[in-house]
């Protein structure tokens, strides 16, 4: 039935009343976007549509919430419509609270914002954050959703997925960085954290090009390979693929890790090795193993 | 064009409270998208969608159909049919965070969850800190299973019996249970 309510649609805009330090946003199908701008109160629109698809917002203590109310609409799953229904939301530049997303299967997108926590839970739709400033966790869960970050900060931030792929590029963590992800690739590019950076995916390749992290480093993947470009480390280093080859280069010399490196149908470049005050383990059943040292700028 | 709440009428169908027999896990659908997992004292607070499985999908070993195989684990076949984890599969949930946690540390993770046709809620764990794999069955909250006689079992179909295989679905009497021949 498209647009049978077309015309029905009604935009909704929510200026809040005071000041919010605590976001929660709940949407089903529609897209979140989510900006700052040149507002002095958090400001957001969404579309109704009056008895089949509509909103609850609250504003109290400081805490904004807009969820989607599930009406019990027969319609749901066969109500077409050619326009957008996105949920909009603009935030003042010294927004400095706390943001829940989380939606079914509309995608959600953040640009340009500062915030205490960030919180995005997605079960299909896509995520991208960028140009995002954190004090606290950024936590981004997704079952099939693929996840985009680009030039955020934060403290620790915690990425897990099913299916979907994970693009890091430009993050820098004041804690950890954990990558979880069942079938996707993992992609870390010019990624610097003081705690440790665990990347893990069961069917996806890993690629970590200029990574840096004061702590101890670990990815592993069971059928991709891992591809590592300029990785430097404080502590430990684990390279770990049972079908895949695992390559790159680290910063710093091979005297520096204790090394233990093998495959069993592969090629193998590097030697086993004691002493060192970190650890080198790289391992692979099926792939080649090609690591190179080389010195930092 | 746009599909409004497009699994809605999924998720409906599994709001409420659902609990595992021994009372253990609990599993809360509220508001539209929110779910809510404890189990002992692990806590999942998050984001589901509802997705009903494709045609008969269960992952075959032989003919063009072995395509669902190559694809068994990541939920979805390369023919955008999800395939079933179980042939009394209706619906499988998509979690956007899968660790249960206490006290920020990850107990648990829910590998896999499902809906079947006889109104039951499956959770596949994993015990992060062992690897252990666990099975949870949950039942609407205040539908009690009707309790066990000597000899009985209950099949994974739900059906009572204390034969060798279920006269509902024909399974293998579940390991475990004395079989009485009756």
């Amino acid at each position: 039935m498209p647009g049978l309510f077309e015309e029905k649609y009604v935009k909704r805009e929510y200026e809040c009343t005071g000041s919010v330090e605590q976001v929660e946003i709940v949407s089903a199908s529609d897209a979140i976007y989510v900006t700052s701008g040149d507002v002095t109160r958090v400001t957001l629109s969404y579309w109704e549509c009056p008895g089949t698809h509509e909103y609850d917002l609250r504003e109290a203590d400081g805490k904004l919430v807009l969820a989607f109310r599930d009406g019990g609409n027969i319609l749901d799953g066969m109500h077409h419509i050619f326009r957008q229904t996105p949920i909009e939301m603009i935030l003042p530049a010294s927004f400095a609270g706390s943001l829940d997303l989380g939606c079914a299967s509309g995608e959600t997108e953040l640009n340009v914002v500062n915030a205490d926590k960030l919180k995005i839970g997605s079960a299909s739709g896509r995520v991208r954050v960028a140009d995002v400033s954190c004090r606290g966790e950024v936590n981004i869960g997704t079952s099939s959703g693929a996840v985009e970050l680009q030039n955020v900060t934060g403290a620790d931030f915690v990425v897990s997925g099913k299916s979907g792929a994970v693009r890091m590029d430009g993050i820098r963590a004041l804690g950890r960085i954990e990558s979880g992800l069942v079938s996707g690739s993992v992609s870390m590019t010019n990624v610097s954290a003081a705690g440790d950076v665990s990347v893990d995916s069961r069917s996806g390749g890993i690629k970590l090009e200029s990574v840096s992290t004061e702590a101890s480093l670990n990815a592993s993947t069971v059928s991709g390979s891992i591809h590592c470009a300029s990785l430097r480390t404080g502590g430990d280093i684990g390279l770990s693929s049972t079908s895949g080859s695992v390559k790159g280069t680290i910063i710093g010399r091979e005297g520096d890790y204790a090394v233990s490196a093998g495959t069993v149908t592969g090629s193998n470049n590097l030697n086993n090795s004691e002493g060192g005050s970190r650890s080198l383990s790289v391992n692979t059943v099926s792939g080649s193993i090609d690591i190179r040292f080389v010195a930092g700028e | 064009m746009q599909v409004q709440n497009p699994n809605g009428k999924y998720r409906r169908q599994l709001a409420g409270t659902w609990v595992s027999e021994d009372g253990a896990c609990k599993a809360v659908f509220a508001d539209s998208v929110k779910i809510t997992v404890t189990y002992g004292e692990a806590m999942l607070d998050g984001y589901c969608d509802v997705n009903p499985t494709g045609i008969a999908m269960a992952p075959v070993t032989s003919g063009f159909m072995g395509m669902a195989m190559m694809n068994a684990g990541m939920g979805q076949a390369a023919d955008g049919f999800i395939y079933q984890h179980d042939l009394s599969e209706d619906f499988q949930l998509s979690l956007a965070e899968k660790a249960l946690k206490k006290e920020d540390q990850a107990i648990y993770n829910i590998d896999f969850a499902w809906h079947d046709i006889y109104d039951r809620l499956h959770f596949d764990l994993s015990v992060l800190s062992t690897g252990e794999k666990l099975s949870l069955t949950l039942c609407r909250e205040g539908t009690v299973p009707v309790p066990l006689k000597e000899g009985e079992v209950r099949c994974e179909c739900g059906h009572v019996f204390s034969g060798k295989f279920c006269p509902e679905c024909g399974r293998p009497r579940p390991a475990g249970g004395p079989e009485t021949g009756a």
